[in-house]
This record gives structure tokens, C-alpha cells and sequence, in this order.
């Protein structure tokens, strides 16, 4: 007990120590969360009046950025596979930055949702046992299940493994290795049961289409390895880390990969939304060319679809993909541009038109933007602070033994002989 | 054997979570009072419809001051129609018709009686019953308006059926109904919605 | 939660003071105005004596019980009899301290072989929006955000597609050439919007309504994006109704007072039409073109409808078994 103790203390201290250019990091975070709580006390107060949704676009940011996370919480963790499959040694690493990514962003995932809700205080309606929990009905419980699910495993897993490397005890495989094949699958889930929320909409025909699951799947693989990228890159400049090149490299060719599926399977959406006008067509002529003089989103998606064409022509090239001064910029843009669309362009074009046809646009108010700003700013607190334990235990600074990486990957590699 | 275990455990955790439907409740069955019934019909001063099979509709009665023809349309006061009129005019000079184009006041309206309607088919429609005389030449209507399909029901869903009459809803001379100039539409456009 | 129980746990000073609500409220009579000017207003009530004060904090401090009590109850599908007995005296006290209105809050079940269906004729609509008007009024909705349930479309002749009509038409109507076509919640029987409702806040009555327990609601919209026909509305804000428009004949499950956050939606009236009346908007409409009865029937004038009409209802391809008919002469 007492040892658990410390290991959070030390983290603690760990968390909040490091060079002024961290504390900086830290304050503008803090900022951030600032404005979001300032943001949510006005949202708390008055309502959901306060944000830029209405009648006809219900869901707007919250719900769009939900989706997104929940993407980039899945992508990283989904990096195992080919992590087998290549018998990548440092891979292993990726793995649990993907964890504590995939914590940060859940972190995000859930506290979109519960910005959105009107009642947040009667959430407890929900929980079994005290409340009435829909299930196996609505997708939502199912989402709930599958994120509480994750974040629990993903919380669990490098905290097992962390603490024992604190303790200068090896973490013993056969406990952890099944949880780390199971949060692999789980991963899977979370954005199948994210992307079904939408699908199971059976009457929007934006959004029901088989397609779209596996449209997730796709971005995440391409959003999560990005900023997975990125990560990398900081934590290589930030700290005395050792990442190596192959294992971006390798990264980057999985990305690749990924943003290829993504754009396949963007263009064929695009296909059969556009060869003929239907009435279900709406949404994607609002979103791309916008209707009856109605188009405020266009420049976006279009933005975002040139980005990512670019960006992903660009680490098509091996010589460029290995080159990290263009593969991080690279990465950067095809994380914002997959962003725009997951987010921006998917969730809000599907109530425009409405139901019934009616074309109400929605732009978000300051609050909503402050709100997804404050939390932005504490997933990206919480995914440094998870880095920066994971780092100093992973170097040695809090620990006595070392090695810590090389079991990660025999752990792997004994997984794969059997 | 963790593995199996965890798996066991959520399965728990999806089963307990399975919230189980709850069961209906009903009330007793609506059932109108005879006492009601009554009511409502001296209310509307509702009498049966006058078509075999169908005694259990009522129809709404016309008020009052309609009824009375009779009132100036008497043998004794025939001396002194004429010297009634404006100069010039013919009497009910005020009703203009506009009814199925060369209709005259005796398309419909006894000469003897105005109170008694001419009809193609029922010749023994007033104007209490005047749905009759309307359905001789309605007749699509007149079915649509005995099933339920066409005018107006002026009790509620359950219990005795009161129905309005023909002349309540369309004016007789001119049946179309005039155009009306609709309610504001209480349109939820964001501004609105917003603080305000 | 202990006080939903009401007479049942018994001795408690929660539920005492819930089944003396009558009781204070005859008592504080004389002084009930006052105090609640206190309450609402605060600054205006500056004159009071101190004895109003000392009730107006008596009240206020009632209203936040009666609150605190509101956010604890349960379920309403899970709730005894007793429990719904003294949730429904919470919630006619509230009415009372928050906007002086005796209100009756009704919590009439299902009645035994009945199923609401509905049909429009859209040969016969004038568009007069009497019945939007008539909704509003009967439902207790928001006057600042003109929430609607009802929408009226004006439509060409020739096009079917609602989603080519016109709610915003400002002008005398009926035009000619141009036909009107209501939409509401359909109740369908296969609904969308309770399947995806988390919570199970939201579900469909025996007699075929498909009602909200505002309570519990936690805003989350999913049925909201479930819904095919746009037929659901969000308490975006705190609904405001002017005291004296207020309807105090209410349900508990219908037109009762609702708070911010919470989603809401047409309920056939079920206030009216489990009394046997018709819904406010059949009753205010001027040409007869709504219909209301029972399914289950067969003398009733929407089965005549369905027998002798030709039919239709909106995207019929969804399999969501909407319970209204467009039908024409």
C-alpha cells in the first residue's frame, strides 16, 4: 500500500518538475482549462442555449470532437498488430505511448460527452444498478461499456507495468500480455461501437452506411500513429529518450498505409453520394458545395481533403517519409486534416438538411469553443503527465534498474512464438 | 485462468447491466356516462342523424335564429313582401350565390317553404337535416362525412360522436372557404433561440 | 430518495413535510403572494415586512428541498404507486412555489385496448397554423424559444417530398396550387428515438404514446438525431411561460412544467386524450382535417379512414410503423 503510495507521489513530483520550457507547457495548458472551466460556468448556468446547437444541428463540436478522440484513442493502441507483425523490437514502446495516448484522449472522448449533456448532474440515470442502463438497445450504453472498458485497461495495464519497473520488479507477462491483446481488440470495438452511434441512425442517410465503420478504423490507424509521430519527435528533442529512426519509419509506413484505406474509402463514399442526386445526398452536397446558398462549412472540408491528399502523396515517397523535417509537418497535417472531417465534416452535415429538409446552420459560440479548448487542455495535461512518468521510470530517473523496454518486447516476442 | 475469469466478470457486469423492462400499468376503461352523453348532446344541441344504420351520430343543430323561415315566411305577411324590399331588390338581395355556376335560390330552397329544402333524392331535408339535401349531389362527401373522413368532430374521441353539419363549416351560397391568413410561424431560428 | 416513499417509510421529517404540502399551502394563504414576489424577485420585495421575510426563506428553503427531492427520485416507470402519489404532490407543490399555479398533475395509465392513431388530411388543410397555436398554449411550451411541436409545410401539388415544402410561408392561405401538410411526433410503433435513448428516459405507452420522463432525461440528444421526422425538442434554456398562460391541467408524463436540459416532445396530448378528449391541435383545427381515435376500434373514425381512404405515411421505407395517416379526399 505504502508503496503504491509513493509511486504516486514520485509520479506527482515527476508530473510538476522539469525546465522552464515545461513549465511554460504546463501553464499554457492551465490556461486553456482556465477558459473551459470559465466557458462551462456560463454553459452550467444558462444552458445549452449558451452553445451555437439548436433544434435542427443537436450535436455540434462536443459530439464531433468525441468521435475524433475516440479515434485517436483506438489508433494507437491498434499499432500492436503490425508491431507483431513486423517483430518490431522497439515497438513495444510504441505500445505504451499509445496507452497513455489513448487514456489522454478517452479522458477528452468523455468529457466531450459529458459537456454535451443538458442534465450532466442526472448522468447516474445511466449507471446500472441505481439508474436504468438501456442496454443492449441504445449504442450509447454500449459506448459507455466499451469506453469505461478501455480507459480502465489502458489505465491499468502501464500502470501495472510502471509500478513494477518502480518497484525494480519485473512485470510478470502472463498477467499483462492477455490485457494487452485484449485492449488491442478492445480497441477495435471502441471505434466500431463509436462509428455504429452513428450508423444505428438508420432514418440519416449521411451517416448509415456500412462504410463508415471501417472509415473509422481507417482514419484512427492515420490519426493515431500521426501524433503518435509527433509525440516521438517532441520527446526525442525534449528528453534523453531513445527513440529510434526505424521505429518512426516504421510508423510512418503503417500511416501510410492507413491514410491510403482512408482515402479509398473516402473517394468511394464520395462516389455514391455524388453519381446521383438523391434526396439522402443532401448532406454531402451541403457539406462540399453546400445548398441553397447555405455553406459554411464547405472551406473546410475542402481544406481538409486537399491536405490530406497532399499530405499523404508526400509520405508516399520514402525519401521524404524518412526525412522527419517533412514527415512531422506532414503528420501535423494529416492529423488536423482528419480532424476536420471526423469531426467538422461527418457529425454536423448530417442534420443539414434536417429531417424533415430544412437547412439551419450551426456555428459554435465562444463558450462551446472555450470548452473544447479547456478540454483539449487537460487531455494534453494528462497525456504530458502520463509521458513524462512514463519516461522518467522508463530512463532510470525514478527507478534503480533498468531494462524495462527489453522486457516489454519478450513479453511480445515469447506472445508470438506461441 | 485471469483471462477466463475477467471475461466471466464483464459478462456479469453486461447481464447486471441489462436493465429489465418495466411493466405497464393501465387504468380502469374509459367508459362515458350516460349522464355525460346527455349533456353533451343539449350542449350541441345534437340530434341523430336521420340515415338508417348510422342513429348513433349526432349532428350539431343549427342556433337558434336560423331556424325561424317561418318567422317572416308566412301566408299572412305575403301582401307586404314587396313593400319590405329595398327599391330595386329581390329578397335576400344581400345572398349571393356561388354554388355550382346557374344555382338560384329554389335549387334548394321550397318556394313555399323556405325552411323545407327541394332535394334530387330525399325531398324531406330542412335545414336541421340539410346534410342530407348536401349529400344528394355530394355524394363522395357526404360518404367521407358519415365515416368520419370529412368535417369536423365535436366531441372527443371517446364516447358519443357529435359531428358538425355541412352549413356550419361551408356557407351554403358560396361553399368554398375563403382564405385565411395563417398564425405566425413560431419558427425556432437560432437567433431567437439565443439569449435574448 | 427515502422521501419517494412517502406513508410507507413513515416518522422521517421528509415525509412528513411532503404529505403536509396541502396543509402549508392553506396555511401560508395570506401571506403566499408576498413571499413568492420574494422569492422571484428579491429586490422588488424590499418593502416586506420581516415577518414575510421569515416565510419567504420558510419557501425558498421548500422549493430547494422540493428540488434537492426532484434530483433523487426515481424512475417514474419504476415507481409504485405510493411513490408516483408522492411524487406528483412534490411536483404540484413546486408548480406552486416557483410559479403560483394550482396546478393538477394527472398521472392516468394506459387505458385497457387502446392505441392512439391519428390521421391528416391534406386536401383539407388550410394551413392556418391554428393548430400550432392550440399546441403551444395547451403543452406549457417556452414562449422565448417558440418551440413548436407542430410544423405545417406548404407544398406544390405534384411534389410529395416534405422535404421540398415550406414551413416559413407568410401569406394568406390556402394558395392555389399548393397543398399543406402537417408533421408531429408520428408515435411510431417501432420508435427510433426510445431504442436509442440511453437512460430509457423516453419509451412508448401501451396505448401507443411515446412519452419522456423529464426527470429522467440527461440531455444527451441521441433521440433527438434518432428521430426520422424531426419530431423532438430540447430545453435549450429554462422554458419561461407567463404565469397566467400557464395550463394547470397537466400530466405527469405530458404538458407539466419542464426544466432546462431536458428533451420533450408531442404527446398526443396525453393529458386530454386519456380523459377521452381529443388532442388541442385536433380540437383547434378550423376544417376538420385531423383526426384522432383508437386503432383497436373497429366503429372508430380513423379506421374508417384506413378502411375507405387511400394512405400514406412519411418514409415508410424506415419500418418505423409511424401511427398517422395523410390521406385525401
Amino acid at each position: 500500500m505504502r508503496s503504491i503510495l509513493n509511486f504516486f507521489i514520485s509520479g506527482l513530483v515527476v508530473v510538476f518538475s522539469g525546465s522552464v520550457k515545461y513549465y511554460l507547457w504546463l501553464g499554457l495548458l492551465l490556461t486553456l482549462m482556465l477558459f473551459g472551466a470559465y466557458g462551462y460556468s456560463i454553459q452550467f448556468k444558462e444552458g445549452l442555449v449558451a452553445t451555437g446547437m439548436h433544434d435542427h444541428v443537436s450535436w455540434g463540436i462536443y459530439i464531433s470532437n468525441f468521435i475524433f478522440f475516440v479515434g485517436v484513442a483506438a489508433g494507437g493502441v491498434m499499432l500492436v498488430i503490425p508491431a507483431y507483425i513486423m517483430k518490431d523490437k522497439d515497438f513495444s514502446k510504441v505500445v505504451l505511448i499509445g496507452e497513455g495516448l489513448a487514456v489522454a484522449a478517452l479522458v477528452m472522448a468523455l468529457m466531450f460527452v459529458l459537456a454535451d449533456l443538458g442534465g450532466v448532474m442526472r448522468f447516474w440515470h445511466m449507471l446500472p444498478g441505481i439508474g436504468y442502463f438501456h442496454f443492449p438497445e441504445s449504442m450509447l450504453t454500449w459506448d459507455v461499456l466499451v469506453l469505461n472498458g478501455y480507459l480502465a485497461l489502458n489505465l491499468a495495464i502501464p500502470a501495472y507495468i510502471l509500478y513494477c519497473r518502480y518497484n525494480g520488479r519485473e512485470p510478470v507477462k502472463k498477467i499483462y500480455v492477455p490485457f494487452v491483446i485484449l485492449s488491442v481488440f478492445w480497441a477495435f470495438g471502441i471505434h466500431l461501437v463509436t462509428a455504429f452511434l452513428l450508423v444505428s441512425v438508420a432514418a440519416n442517410s449521411f451517416w448509415s452506411s456500412a462504410i463508415l465503420g471501417p472509415r473509422f478504423l481507417a482514419s484512427a490507424f492515420t490519426a493515431g500513429p500521426a501524433l503518435i509521430i509527433v509525440i516521438f519527435s517532441i520527446i526525442r528533442q525534449a528528453s534523453a529518450y531513445k527513440i529510434s529512426d526505424d521505429t518512426i519509419n516504421k510508423l510512418a509506413m503503417v500511416m501510410m498505409f492507413a491514410a491510403y484505406a482512408n482515402l479509398v474509402m473516402l473517394f468511394s463514399e464520395i462516389f455514391k453520394e455524388f453519381y446521383w442526386n438523391s434526396e439522402h445526398t443532401a448532406h454531402a452536397r451541403y457539406l462540399f458545395f453546400g445548398l441553397d446558398g447555405h455553406h459554411a462549412v464547405t472551406p473546410f472540408i475542402w481544406s481538409s481533403v486537399v491536405s490530406n491528399v497532399l499530405a499523404t502523396l508526400l509520405i508516399s515517397f520514402r525519401r521524404l517519409r524518412e526525412n522527419h523535417a517533412v514527415l512531422v509537418p506532414a503528420c501535423l497535417v494529416l492529423f488536423g486534416a482528419i480532424w476536420v472531417e471526423k469531426g467538422l465534416g461527418l457529425v454536423i452535415p448530417g442534420f443539414i438538411p434536417s429531417q424533415l429538409g430544412e437547412i439551419v446552420e450551426y456555428l459554435p459560440t465562444f463558450v462551446e469553443i472555450f470548452v473544447t479548448l479547456g478540454i483539449i487542455g487537460f487531455g494534453l495535461f494528462t497525456l504530458t503527465a502520463l509521458l513524462k512518468v512514463f519516461i522518467w521510470v522508463e530512463t532510470g530517473a525514478i527507478s534503480s534498474k533498468g531494462g524495462f523496454a527489453e522486457q516489454m518486447d519478450a513479453a511480445i516476442k515469447k506472445k508470438d512464438q506461441t | 485462468m485471469l483471462k477466463n475469469s475477467f471475461i466471466a466478470g464483464l459478462a456479469c457486469l453486461v447481464l447486471a447491466g441489462c436493465s429489465k423492462e418495466p411493466e405497464p400499468t393501465y387504468s380502469d376503461p374509459l367508459e362515458q356516462s350516460e349522464n355525460d352523453r346527455q349533456e353533451l348532446i343539449a350542449e350541441h344541441r345534437a340530434q341523430p342523424v336521420e340515415i338508417p344504420g348510422y342513429g348513433h351520430v349526432y349532428v350539431e343543430g343549427p342556433e337558434t335564429k336560423r331556424k325561424n323561415c317561418a318567422r317572416c315566411h308566412k301566408p299572412e305577411l305575403e301582401p307586404y313582401r314587396a313593400e319590405s324590399l329595398p327599391p330595386g331588390k329581390d329578397a335576400h338581395w344581400d345572398i349571393s350565390i356561388h354554388h355550382a355556376g346557374d344555382m338560384d335560390c329554389f335549387s334548394c330552397h321550397k318556394k313555399e317553404d323556405p325552411n323545407q329544402l327541394v332535394s334530387v333524392i330525399d325531398k324531406n331535408a330542412t335545414l336541421e337535416t340539410s346534410y342530407l339535401h348536401c349529400g344528394s349531389c355530394h355524394k363522395d362527401q357526404f360518404k367521407s362525412w358519415l365515416g368520419g373522413a370529412h368535417g369536423k368532430r365535436l366531441t372527443g374521441w371517446n364516447g358519443v360522436r357529435i359531428i358538425r353539419n355541412c352549413s356550419e363549416c361551408h356557407n351554403p351560397h358560396a361553399p368554398e372557404r375563403p382564405k385565411v391568413i395563417p398564425i405566425a410561424q413560431p419558427t425556432v431560428t437560432p437567433e431567437r433561440a439565443k439569449r435574448h | 430518495m427515502k422521501d419517494d416513499k412517502g406513508n410507507k417509510c413513515g416518522g422521517c421529517s421528509g415525509c412528513s413535510s411532503s404529505d403536509s404540502f396541502a396543509d402549508m399551502a392553506l396555511k401560508k394563504k395570506g401571506s403566499r403572494r408576498g413571499a413568492l414576489a420574494a422569492l422571484l424577485g428579491g429586490a422588488a420585495t424590499a418593502a416586506a415586512s420581516s415577518a414575510t421575510a421569515a416565510i419567504a426563506t420558510d419557501e425558498e428553503k421548500e422549493l430547494k428541498r422540493i428540488k434537492r427531492n426532484e434530483f433523487f427520485q426515481k424512475y417514474y416507470r419504476v415507481m409504485d404507486e405510493d411513490e408516483r402519489a408522492v411524487t406528483i404532490k412534490r411536483f404540484e407543490r413546486k408548480s406552486k412555489l416557483q410559479y403560483d399555479v394550482d396546478a393538477t398533475i394527472d398521472d392516468t395509465s394506459a387505458r385497457p385496448n387502446t392505441l392512439f392513431g391519428y390521421a391528416f388530411n391534406i386536401s383539407k388543410c388550410e394551413g392556418s397554423r391554428k393548430c400550432i397555436d392550440a399546441c403551444i398554449t395547451e403543452n406549457n411550451q417556452d414562449r422565448t424559444s417558440n418551440m413548436a411541436y407542430i410544423k405545417l409545410f406548404e407544398m406544390e401539388e405534384g411534389i410529395g417530398s416534405v422535404h421540398e415544402g415550406d414551413s416559413e410561408y407568410s401569406h394568406e392561405t390556402p394558395v392555389d396550387g399548393k397543398y399543406y401538410m402537417g408533421t408531429q411526433c408520428f408515435h411510431c410503433e417501432n420508435p427510433p428515438c426510445t431504442k436509442a435513448c440511453p437512460t430509457g428516459a423516453t419509451w412508448k405507452e401501451p396505448d401507443g404514446i411515446v412519452v419522456v420522463d423529464y426527470n429522467w432525461c440527461i440531455g444527451c440528444r441521441y433521440c433527438e438525431a434518432a428521430c426520422p421526422y424531426f419530431a423532438r425538442r430540447f430545453n435549450w434554456k429554462e422554458p419561461e411561460v407567463p404565469k397566467d398562460e400557464i395550463n394547470p391541467y397537466q400530466h405527469y408524463l405530458g404538458n407539466r412544467m419542464r426544466t432546462k436540459g431536458v428533451m420533450e416532445k408531442c404527446t398526443f396530448c396525453i393529458q386530454r386524450t386519456r380523459k377521452g378528449l381529443n388532442p388541442a391541435c385536433v380540437e383547434a383545427c378550423p376544417t376538420g382535417a385531423r383526426v384522432f381515435g383508437n386503432l383497436l376500434d373497429p366503429d372508430s373514425e380513423i379506421r374508417w379512414i384506413l378502411a375507405n381512404k387511400k394512405v400514406f405515411r412519411l418514409k415508410e421505407d424506415l419500418g418505423t410503423e409511424p401511427k398517422f395517416w395523410y390521406y385525401m379526399d
